[in-house]
């Protein structure tokens, strides 16, 4: 897709900032779902 | 309460108590990856095809963990495309309003709220998603959520009632027959009936209307320009609700949710939804008992529900009905009680029946405002929610949270009676009550952490819509619902703020995602284990002990664990009510 018509009309990728912040949550659902995966294996052990 | 009231109540617990059984059967043919059932010549072949295009294979199953890892990758990379359409809906086809794309925070709040079943929203439909946004990102996980939590309890019953096995059978089959045999079929015929009543189904644009009667303008402190049209939105509001409330979904198409006329047209609508927020959740009690070839076990279930869902409609109905007493005192209005906040076209009762249904289920969606509810009457809705959604409960969740405490219920009938405990043939050990006591430390953290950190931190106070007791209840009742994955909003505090919507997501993370992670470890432990015939100490689960003994355990854990923080909010709330001067 263009970048200008990603940002028209819309936030994305028009700034650092929310660059940032697409990659900040972007990871923290990878991370918890990451995390679960973890948690699945230590109630194996528990 | 009017006789309009006691027929509804009476209507819909027979209708209920009717369906348990034909629909639980049929579910249960579901839960069977041969099973046969009369859609058969229709939605075979697109269930063959689902399977041939994803690489599975019908027969072949899977152990707890794997099955527990499929549903973290499944819901993990929905929310991941939702939260991609949100962000990208600019540039996205089917947007004739030419909505932006949300904000990060707002997104993923949305996508993972939507993912989960909870579906909260702190954002308006209609002025911030696209036709596309509401097809792909809100409505598909409608189905996928709803269909994971019921796939869940399917493992949690082959679990209990599978002898020294080791697999809980395959959930990409399970979740391909519970959309495609259940949801779809029953959705569109519930849609068709939406469309019927009155609500739309159009991808055009909003309609500018002129008025007919201009409301002109005003001049003063605070001059206003005349009005002279309105903007009436539009979109395909029937084919969405159909999901939203069968799947106990909630949300809307409308920030008004279900109090929007387009999205709750008639009070007929109004009472099928009701309905249809406790018809699978009700006859997943049916399917339990005729999957473990336990028939009265599995009624026994269902009168405790009941036994717990009617008391908490007829509470929410007195005290909606009493309004507040000041209006007595002024001898204003002594007709229909508590109408702030209320839909004149359902009154009262069709709002409070509404209400606390909404609330004993997972149905995250409102057709009056919680804010406005008297305090007991909130306070109702509050502790159905904090029950952990077992009144009936969640499509899945309310099952499988019932057998958490049916676990307890065991654990300490055995330990009155010094045997060591058994549920239905199976030896309860101590890894089994580790996962029980886990989810339940989980939904509690989630609600009472949560609640407790925003009700002292800038952030938290900066969203308040009142003062004192109420502002509290404003808090606690958003991480609750958020945690037990309800999604009603009680309204009054401004939530989107990303603050607000990171810690609310994270409360639905954990309070979905890590209950339902014990929950499948217990089936895996329970499905190793041998069967011990039914023997002279075997504590009966049917009958009027277990099923007292079971309800008592369900309110005395609720009670302890939440009333103090109730007591400071609707409680503390009901009592400044009655004594204070001040209209209420």
């Amino acid at each position: 897709l263009p970048r200008a018509r990603l940002n028209r009309g819309g936030v994305f990728f028009n700034s650092r900032r929310t660059t940032m912040m697409d990659v900040i949550y972007i990871a923290a659902n990878i991370v918890f779902f990451g995390a679960s995966i973890v948690f699945i294996y230590a109630l194996e052990r528990l | 309460m009017d006789a309009l009231g006691w027929t509804q109540i009476i209507l819909l617990m027979g209708l209920l108590a009717l369906t348990a059984k034909p629909l639980g059967i049929y579910i249960a043919r579901i839960y069977d990856p041969n099973g046969k059932t009369f859609l058969d010549p229709v939605f075979r072949p697109l269930e063959n095809f689902i399977y041939r295009f994803m690489g599975v294979k019908r027969d072949e199953e899977q152990d707890w963990k794997e099955y527990a890892v499929a549903i973290m990758i499944f819901t993990g990379f929905s929310s991941l495309v939702a939260y991609g359409i949100f962000r990208l809906q600019q540039a996205l086809p089917l947007n004739p309003q030419g909505f932006g794309g949300m904000s990060p925070d707002l997104s993923f709040n949305t996508a993972v709220s939507f993912a989960t079943n909870t579906d909260w929203q702190a954002y308006s439909g209609e002025n911030t998603l696209s036709n596309f946004s509401q097809m792909t990102g809100i409505q598909l996980h409608m189905f996928f959520s709803a269909a994971a939590g019921m796939a869940v309890v399917a493992a949690l019953i082959r679990g209990l009632s599978r002898v020294q096995g080791k697999t809980l059978g395959c959930f990409w089959v399970d979740i391909t027959r519970i959309i495609v045999y259940l949801l779809l079929p029953l959705s569109l015929v519930l849609s068709l009936f939406f469309l019927q009543q009155g609500m739309p189904q159009s991808l055009h644009p909003f309609v500018q209307a002129n008025l007919v009667e201009p409301i002109p303008a005003t001049t003063g402190v605070t001059p206003t320009a005349a009005v002279l049209t309105q903007t009436i939105p539009m979109g395909f509001v029937a084919s969405q609700s159909g999901i939203k409330i069968l799947g106990l979904n909630g949300g809307g198409f409308f920030g008004a949710n279900s109090a929007h006329p387009f999205e709750n047209p008639t009070p007929l609508t109004n009472f099928v939804t009701i309905l249809m927020f406790v018809l699978i959740p009700s006859a997943l009690f049916y399917t339990f008992g005729y999957m473990m070839n336990n028939r009265k076990h599995g009624w026994a279930l269902w009168i405790a529900a009941a036994v717990m869902f009617v008391p908490a409609l007829l509470i929410s109905c007195h005290y909606e009905v009493k309004g507040s007493p000041h209006l007595a005192e002024l001898h204003v209005a002594s007709a229909p009680g508590n109408m702030e906040g209320k839909e004149q076209r359902f009154g009262v009762l069709g709002s409070a029946i509404y209400a606390s249904a909404a609330t004993s289920t997972g149905a995250g969606t409102n057709n009056c405002m919680f804010d406005s509810l008297t305090p007991l009457g909130g306070l109702v809705n509050m502790f159905n929610i904090q029950l952990g959604e077992v009144v009936y409960g969640g499509i899945g969740s309310g099952l499988y949270g019932l057998l958490i405490f049916v676990i307890i219920t065991m654990m300490i009938a055995g330990l009155m009676v010094g045997r060591t405990p058994e549920y239905l043939g199976k030896k309860i050990e101590a890894y089994d009550v580790k996962m029980v006591v886990i989810a339940q430390i989980v939904f509690i953290f989630c609600i009472l952490g949560f609640s407790s950190w925003a009700i002292v931190a800038p952030w938290g106070l900066a969203g308040l819509g009142n003062n004192g007791p109420h502002g509290w209840s404003e808090i606690l009742y958003s991480y609750t619902s958020t945690a037990a994955n309800n999604g009603t909003a009680f309204g009054g505090l401004t939530v989107n703020t990303w603050q607000y919507n990171v810690t609310l997501a994270l409360s639905i993370l954990f309070g979905r995602m890590w209950m339902k992670i014990p929950v499948l470890a217990l089936a895996g432990s329970m499905v190793k284990k041998k069967v011990v015939a039914e023997h002279a100490g075997s504590f009966p689960v049917h009958g009027f002990t277990f099923i007292f003994l079971l309800v008592a355990i369900v309110v005395i854990v609720g009670a302890l664990t939440f009333f103090p923080a109730d007591a400071l909010g609707p409680i503390a709330e009901h009592y400044v009510m009655a004594g204070s001067k001040v209209l209420y």
